[in-house]
């Protein structure tokens, strides 16, 4: 025996039973939780749902709507009643959670609290004022004060409140992904049978239960781990912090069925229970669900469940069976001294904080008897949980006898076993799973000549009783009553489908398990229709409620450096996301260091640069068809400008290309479009199949620039190479040795002085940064980030791909007609395009501007003509210190695309005047470039 | 990696980057097609980590052998390119319009997380059943893709 337990707020183990057979809890060890802030305790098995109802806890939770009490119902973790916050995390279902230490429980959805929620009003004020669609109707006028509504309503709605710590996606969760032969989602007699079957005749299978189920041998068992959906043979199941994503060549379904509420006046109140919940309670952890209790069942199983709970003291006050026919069930009660009403039902559940009197009759009207009782035990039949099979493209149908929807066809390799699929008693569930596994695994198995194991006969309830003398709640979740699909119909919304959307009814954390049928009835009922023909909604994913941080998976945010990155973090540089790349923005002063480039020298990391070898005896050719300009007449030793087009005739990326050798291009990209571009290149080689092979260096290489007046006389000191202008022209690559590595140098206008582009292997990286910056030092050279970088470039009007260009930009209103060789012979993508482009005046051209007044427009802003309205935009924009004055490109009306032309620039409500010009703003004619 | 369109890009933005957005491109380019492909794109690529409602098969590799389809990157349908001048009406066609099947399609995938190889897959798009995959210009059943 334990310890003696302490007094709680509550009282003492006031629900609690001794010892029951089977019982799950280990009275050994207590553990001690607080709801509330309040301490419980509970033995070690328990739930937080059996701990606080054995405590005497009989409210849960305050409903979504009306803010009515709730309490345990099904206990299975299928309704909305008991969900809680567990330190933190909304959303956790209590009747399944088990206790653990020290863990902190809290009410939901109830303010100031359970016991007191002001929110109430909102039922005692009556339905007039909630019908459906009452948010939508009332608080659309006016539309000015919806800011405030929302407030108000945001605070009404909702289950709960996200924890910080996951909004910021700290908390850890996993991906693994499982291939299997089989899958089996169930873990009871018929899923155990199917995967133990599948397993003996040699598949690899999978068993996962949304319960706590022992492992089955030779199967994976994956206990307490919920399927979410079927996604084209693909099952997520969430499990604690990990998302297994299983896949599995055949999938048994033994989903089991799910007991279903009757709809009754006050069918809500604590107290009023499904019968799997009062034996769960009973018999896993021995605790009564009441004292007197009162039994509304359509089948034996209300009968049973009453014989179990007389069996454990409790006193059965009142059975109400809705069948006429005795069963074995029935002479077992009597057995006990209870008879059972026949043909009655419950038609209302009174009390207060929890049930106190049932009200039994006969559905079609007549006498009633009242009963005083402290739990109503219900049992309104069993439906198939079919969601996941339906979701697996399973066909149901309607089955009058049952009185509710069965399979009627399966897909290929997806098979149902057990009470899903109709075999009620355990022998016939447990046959039809090792059937189902069997054939799972590939085994070829008759046809079942046996019919289905059934049980005695159930009833079908009415759709709603006693509908007159209160609310009868159709879906717990959302609060809809019988009367809400009344008027949801009487509105027009006369479709399963439609209503569903009106009312919300199956739109709940129970995913319709608790309402899909009783709602259905209700329709049916409304509009005088079959059930047939009202069919079910349509199930979908998540089956059950998941945080979003298990679908999201871990938080990765992968993010690329350069090998010089180190370099850059000691230098103090401003990083910033570039990309996936984190690159440096500046070393603290942009506009210095692109003054800088201009006197003296300066050093840029641009390994982020795409960097492609294109080689082979086709590579002049290939590229030819892939650039609009030449390149197979390019002489090796040279550099040219190549822009790449789409065969709609659109800029796609830019970049230099220098011939090595004849057989040999080094093709140079966006840094951006780095990994697009060699997708691109070597998407049409795969479909041109020429003698060429791609190899992509943009991570094997590194890469700077070495720009400015005394780049020349810095690079002269770290290689055996003739630097003189004569040699080494502009536009030459070459390959020499700088720093002792060698390198490819190619000298280009990247920032509109004289520069040098050196690639090397990235191993290099730091190496070469310390020679030049070292070799440089008595030339005063300094580092320069990505913002000079672009006022320098701006200079120079050289366009960004994607900043200056967007997807309907072509090379001839980009400005760049002599980049586009119509006259090739030869075809190249985006030539027909371009054909017609070339013969059509473009409606906007990108041109340069400047600013006298020091005023820098936003990036964005709007080009406008003379009656105001939009006619162009505004790309780019910086202050140049070297010019002392503001210089941007914009796209304005080709008319206007003229030098000393003035545009209207409208600008966060200032508007400001620009003079366009055509040619770059520093060395236009290049002569510094050159020299 | 990039799906085309630089949607993984975007989210990675920060202010004041001066990343450019990349462009659309491969016979999409309108900006209306643009978005509406991005999703698909990002749907079938599974640039957010997540693919829980999103598209999910195996595509076999015919390098690296099978993998989960968020391993591709998905080219689209397989669309002759015009050997002649086209009319701008064709030229229209090419670009922007597809015959978008319900049923077995030939497509073009590229092994984004792997190789790096562009193959052809024949898919139900129906069932995402994927019939076969080769290598462009693989010999099969005697005569060439």
């Amino acid at each position: 025996m334990g310890g003696r337990r302490e007094a709680t707020a509550w009282g003492r183990d006031v629900s609690r039973l001794p010892q029951q057979p089977g019982e799950r809890i280990n009275r050994e060890r207590v553990l001690r939780f607080t709801f509330d802030g309040k301490p419980v305790e509970a033995y070690e098995g328990d739930t937080i749902g059996s701990a606080l109802f054995a405590a005497g806890r009989r409210t849960f939770s305050r409903s979504f709507k009306y803010h009515r009490r709730r309490g345990l119902l099904c206990c299975a973790g299928q309704c909305p009643n008991c969900i809680v916050a567990v330190d933190g995390a909304p959303g956790v279902r209590a009747c399944v959670e088990p206790v653990t230490e020290g863990m902190r429980v809290e009410h939901l959805n109830a303010r100031p609290g359970l016991e007191l929620d002001v929110m109430r009003a909102t039922d005692v004020l009556g339905t007039k004022f909630t019908p459906p669609g009452f948010y939508y109707k009332t608080f659309i006028r006016p539309r000015r004060l919806w800011p405030l509504y929302e407030k108000v309503l945001r605070h009404a709605a909702g289950l709960g409140v996200l924890r910080d710590e996951q909004a910021e996606r700290e908390w850890r969760t996993e991906y693994r992904r499982r291939h299997a032969d089989v899958l089996v989602v169930g873990g009871g007699p018929a899923g155990r049978k199917a995967a133990a079957a599948a397993a003996n005749a040699g598949a690899d299978v999978v068993l996962v239960d949304e319960n706590e189920v022992d492992p089955v041998d030779g199967v994976e068992t994956l206990s307490r781990a919920s399927a979410l959906g079927y996604f084209d043979g693909m099952v997520p199941v969430w499990q604690g912090d990990t998302l297994h994503q299983i896949r599995a060549r055949a999938h048994v379904f033994a989903t089991g069925t799910i007991e279903q509420p009757l709809v009754f006046a006050g069918n809500d109140l604590p107290g009023v229970m499904l019968s799997g919940g009062a034996l769960r309670l009973l018999e896993r952890y021995a605790v009564s669900p009441g004292t007197r209790a009162v039994i509304a069942t359509v089948s034996d199983r209300g009968l049973e469940a009453a014989a179990r709970l007389h069996d454990a003291g409790v006193e059965i006050v009142a059975v109400a069976d809705l069948r006429m026919a005795t069963t074995k069930a029935t002479e077992a009660l009597q057995g006990r001294g209870v008879s059972a009403l026949q043909g009655h039902t419950i038609v209302e559940a009174k009390g207060g904080k929890q049930v106190s009197q049932a009200v039994l009759g006969s559905p079609a009207g007549g006498a009633e008897l009242s009963f005083e009782c402290d739990v109503v035990v219900v049992s309104g039949g069993f439906m198939p949980a079919i969601s996941l099979l339906s979701q697996a493209g399973a066909r149901t149908t309607y089955d009058p006898e049952r009185g509710h929807f069965v399979l009627a066809e399966l897909p290929r390799n997806v098979f149902a076993a057990g009470e899903v699929a109709g075999h009620d008693t355990p022998e016939a569930a447990t046959r039809s799973g090792e059937r189902a596994g069997l054939r799972a695994a590939g085994v070829k198995v008759e046809e079942d000549e046996e019919s289905v194991g059934r049980r005695a006969p159930v009833a079908v309830p009415p759709a709603v009783a006693g509908a007159s003398r209160g609310k009868c709640f159709a879906c717990l979740c959302e609060d809809v009553t019988a009367k809400d699909i009344h008027l949801s119909v009487e509105e027009g919304y006369d479709s399963i489908e439609l209503s569903k959307r009106y009312t919300t009814v199956t739109m709940g954390p129970c995913q319709g398990r608790m309402c899909q049928l009783a709602s259905t009835r209700l329709m049916a009922q409304e509009t005088g229709q079959a059930l047939e023909q009202i069919g079910t909604t349509t199930a979908r994913p998540p089956y059950t409620a998941v945080p979003m941080g298990v679908l999201a998976g871990r938080p990765l945010e992968p993010a690329k450096r350069s090998s010089i990155h180190g370099r850059h973090r000691e230098l103090n540089a401003n990083v910033k996301w570039a990309g996936d790349w984190r690159r440096p923005y500046d070393y603290g002063d942009p506009e210095q260091e692109a003054l800088h480039v201009h006197r003296a020298a300066g050093l840029i990391d641009v390994s982020t640069l795409g960097k492609l070898l294109v080689r082979g005896p086709q590579a002049g050719e290939f590229l030819d068809r892939l650039y609009p300009n030449r390149f197979s007449d390019l002489k090796p030793g040279r550099i040219r400008y190549g822009v790449i087009s789409s065969d709609a005739g659109r800029i796609v990326d830019d970049g230099t290309i220098c011939r090595i050798d004849e057989d040999t291009y080094y093709v140079t990209t966006t840094s951006s479009g780095a990994g697009a571009i060699e997708e691109w290149f070597s998407w049409w080689l795969a479909d041109w199949r020429m003698d060429v092979r791609l190899t992509d260096m943009t991570q094997g290489l590194a890469a700077v620039n070495l720009a400015g007046p005394k780049a020349r006389d810095i690079l002269k000191t770290l290689t055996d190479l003739d630097c003189s202008p004569e040699a080494f022209k502009y536009l030459d690559g070459k390959q020499a040795s700088v720093a002792g590595v060698p390198c490819l140098i190619l000298r280009i206008g990247f920032v509109g002085e004289v520069g040098y582009e050196i690639h090397f292997a990235a191993a290099h990286g730091e190496h070469v940064w310390d020679a030049v910056m070292e070799a440089g030092r008595t030339h005063g050279i300094q580092p320069f980030g990505l913002e000079p970088q672009r006022i320098l470039r701006l200079q120079k009007m050289h366009i960004l791909v994607g900043q200056d260009t967007d997807s309907e930009s072509t090379p001839f209103g980009a400005a760049m007609p002599w980049i586009v060789k119509l006259d090739k012979e030869q075809d190249f993508i985006g030539k027909w395009a371009l054909e017609h482009y070339a013969e059509e005046e473009p409606g906007t051209r990108l041109v340069g501007f400047t600013l006298g007044n020091g005023y820098v427009p936003t990036e964005g802003a709007v080009i406008v003509d003379a009656l105001g309205d939009p006619a162009g935009q505004v790309t780019s924009a910086r202050f140049s210190a070297v010019l002392d004055r503001v210089i941007g490109m914009a796209w304005v009306p080709s008319p206007l695309a003229r030098d000393g032309a003035q545009v209207t620039i409208s600008d966060r409500g200032q508007t400001v005047y620009a003079h366009i010009q055509t040619r770059p703003f520093y060395d236009p004619d290049g002569e510094v470039l050159r020299s | 990696m990039q799906p085309f369109g630089g949607a993984a890009e975007v989210q990675l933005l920060r202010d004041g980057d001066e990343v450019t957005q990349l462009t659309k491109f491969h016979e999409t380019d309108s900006p209306n097609d643009s978005i509406e492909l991005n999703n698909i794109l990002d749907t079938i690529t599974g640039t957010g980590v997540a693919s829980v409602g999103k598209v999910s098969f195996l595509l076999t590799c015919p390098n690296c052998g099978t993998r989960e389809v968020t391993d591709f990157g998905y080219g689209g349908e397989i669309s002759a390119r015009p050997t002649e001048r086209p009319t701008l009406k064709q030229l229209g066609e090419y670009n922007y319009f597809r015959r978008n099947r319900a049923g077995v399609q030939r497509e073009w995938w590229f092994h984004r997380a792997g190789c790096r190889a562009w193959f052809i897959a024949e898919r139900d798009t129906t069932t995402n059943e994927v019939l076969l995959t080769e290598l462009p210009g693989e010999p099969r059943d005697g005569g060439a893709a």
